[in-house]
């Protein structure tokens, strides 16, 4: 059977008003969502599964897919504006898009996330309606041990991407897989460094982390460190659109920021932030921004808001076609098919074939909606750079405060995450990155159970490490690390030698 | 002595804590579970160790922040602050705690009339998160906010 016709029937079932209008409605509540700390997609669109029992299907999948999406736009709003990255996701744009604002550009920083995120967006859905079978079924090649070397490369690229000690970066990637490690092992339940503590039992949440290593450390930095900006106000500079030089610089960066966010999504469990992850990494080893990501380059920005995107079209493909969740929000999107009795699988494309068309014919819708409502909001948002530094800092601080609590209304979530600021903002005493902390704890679970379960497969030994992907995959990762000694050894060395340079 | 040192030291400890407290998760009988909860923490607790020792062994943080023992002691006023707060948060309630630290704070970063702005950003994020969010903040001894 040819796609168009039913993707056109797809189309004439979710323009109807009813569906249109929940797509609206979802692509507000998500990118709500997605500016709030502390709230992410997954719950939200938990809290409308009581709202599914009055309404079709169809417009409920509708509804729950615009949050999902639209917290994906959201989500950057915070991380450029204030440096409080709402979800995880967005947390790699918190670092060249705050600085872009830092220097003014936060319009073109805005501007570019959600172009990137409508293009992202709008090519992983091409790709999930043409070729949704074939990259499921060979997304179910990745078994634990390939995951476990994807996860070791995909850190050990945070490591060496920001920051300029390799040592320092991979200290602040083993923080993070350390913090991960608190709370009951998922496997066996047996809890770990909770030190009788039961909130720990649970683990730390990421976001509370993230919020503490990026906002609230910013505010100390500044409070204590840029006293001579606190009097300013974050100025915009010239025209809030793009520029001819923007759009040369940020297209590839999307290009590549879609596809690798594409198929980051489709392997079941990864998602969007190894996709942003491994997008962002991308531009620092092959783009043009190699020397200037992380101080403010548009790539930075482009490639990373395009990428968690455009794993999002990639997430759905197997839970539609294989019923494996490959995020916390397709999980709950998944329980919803089957409270409905749709059973998700090889069939599902056939025997629900209006549903899913509906569905992916929302998406189109979605994507559209968002690019819609977020362009023209850009003057008014960046308008919270009117406020001075002097009165902005605080109140960020604040708002982080709110964002922790709010997670769990507890109070102790408040004490730590101004416990993470000021980790975050002492790292900076020691040139470690933050992010790479904030990667390694987001990574880290996966890390050790993918490793645990490969080591099981391959009978209790380590031979899991010489299967052909997982092999090229590890090889690769030590390549990456011998060209970033040789890389920084020499930059030390030009330093070194231009004169009346600090060492 | 420089702060990247001290900060790094610290860290070398807390590796070590770690390092020691990992061996000290329950293993249960490895059946099914060959490598069991606490392999992963200990290479972990290790690896940090390792990693903490050869960057005090080389050469200081080319990129770390100047730090004075003015820094450090507005650093220990802005922590107290935070505390201070914390543990009012739940007694006063939000919005007399949160006025309470802007007001310090908006002074402190050089505002010349701190009192107002904090009373009405308070007062809108509670509105904000309460009213519009349906979330609840701790309210304290102003019921009615």
């Amino acid at each position: 059977m040819s796609v168009i016709p039913q993707l056109m029937a797809g189309f004439s079932t979710a323009l109807n008003l009813e569906n249109l209008l929940s797509a609206v409605l979802g692509c507000f509540l998500g990118t709500i969502v997605g500016i709030l700390p502390g709230l992410g997609p997954s719950t939200t669109v938990a809290l409308l599964i009581p709202v599914a029992f009055a309404v079709r299907p169809d417009t409920m999948l509708i509804m729950m897919c615009g949050v999902y999406l639209g917290a994906m736009y959201g989500g950057s709003l915070t991380s450029i504006l204030l440096k409080v990255p709402g979800e995880a996701s967005s947390a790699l744009t918190a670092i060249d898009g705050f600085e872009m604002a830092r220097q003014g550009r936060a319009g073109q920083a805005l501007a570019i996330s959600a172009i990137g995120s409508f293009i992202g967006g709008t090519l992983s859905v091409v790709a999930l309606t043409v070729v949704a079978r074939p990259i499921a079924q060979a997304a179910l090649r990745f078994g634990p041990s390939e995951y476990f070397a994807l996860m070791v490369f995909a850190l050990v690229m945070s490591a060496t991407l920001i920051g300029k000690s390799l040592l320092r970066g991979f200290l602040a990637v083993v923080l993070g897989i350390m913090l991960a490690v608190i709370g009951s092992d998922l496997q066996t339940g047996v809890p770990r460094f909770t030190l009788g503590i039961s909130e720990l039992l649970d683990g730390i949440d990421v976001v509370i982390v993230i919020i503490g290593v990026f906002g609230v450390a910013e505010v100390l930095y500044y409070l204590l460190h840029e006293r001579r900006v606190l009097g300013e106000r974050l100025a915009l500079r010239g025209r809030l659109w793009l520029s001819r030089d923007d759009w040369r610089r940020s297209a590839p960066a999307v290009g590549r920021g879609s596809v690798v966010g594409f198929l980051a999504g489709v392997m079941p469990g990864s998602g969007s932030t190894l996709g942003s992850l491994l997008a962002y990494a991308m531009e620092g080893r092959f783009g043009r921004a190699r020397r200037t990501l992380g101080t403010g380059a548009i790539e930075g920005v482009a490639s990373v808001e395009t990428a968690n995107n455009a794993a999002t079209g990639g997430a759905l493909i197997p839970m539609f076609t294989l019923g494996i969740p490959g995020s916390g929000t397709t999980a709950v999107l998944l329980a919803v098919l089957l409270m409905y009795g749709v059973q998700p699988g090889p069939r599902l494309m056939i025997q629900q074939a209006d549903l899913f068309w509906t569905v992916v014919a929302s998406l189109y819708i979605s994507n559209i909606i968002l690019l819609i409502m977020n362009l023209p909001m850009i003057p008014l948002f960046v308008k919270i750079l009117d406020i001075p530094a002097r009165f902005l800092m605080p109140a960020i601080g604040v708002f982080a405060a709110v964002g922790a609590y709010s997670i769990n209304r507890s109070v102790a979530d408040v004490w730590l995450v101004f416990f993470f600021g000021l980790l975050g903002y002492t790292m900076r005493w020691a040139g470690m990155p933050p992010v790479a902390l904030v990667l390694g704890m987001v990574l880290g679970d996966r890390l050790e159970q993918s490793l645990r379960q490969a080591f099981i497969l391959s009978n209790r030994s380590f031979e899991f490490l010489l299967r052909p992907i997982t092999l090229v995959l590890l090889s690769v990762t030590v390549l990456v690390v011998v060209l970033d000694i040789v890389a920084k050894t020499r930059d030390r060395r030009r330093a070194a030698a231009a004169p009346g340079s600090p060492g | 002595m420089r702060a990247d040192r001290v900060f790094v030291a610290l860290l070398l400890v807390i590796s070590i804590a770690y390092a020691f407290e990992a061996t000290r998760i329950f293993n249960p009988p490895a059946i099914a579970d060959p490598l069991g909860p606490r392999a992963f923490p200990q290479f972990l607790g290790i690896v940090g160790v390792v990693l903490c020792i050869a960057i005090l062994l080389g050469r200081p943080a080319e990129d770390g922040l100047p730090i004075t023992p003015t820094v450090l002691r507005e650093m220990a006023s802005i922590l107290a602050a935070l505390a201070a707060y914390t543990l009012l948060l739940p007694r006063l309630g939000f919005v007399l705690a949160t006025t309470g630290l802007l007001t310090a704070g908006f002074a402190y970063a050089g505002a010349r009339r701190p009192v107002i702005p904090a009373v009405i950003y308070a007062v809108l994020v509670h509105l904000l998160f309460t009213r519009l969010l349906g979330m609840r903040l701790p309210t304290g001894i102003l019921p009615w906010l």
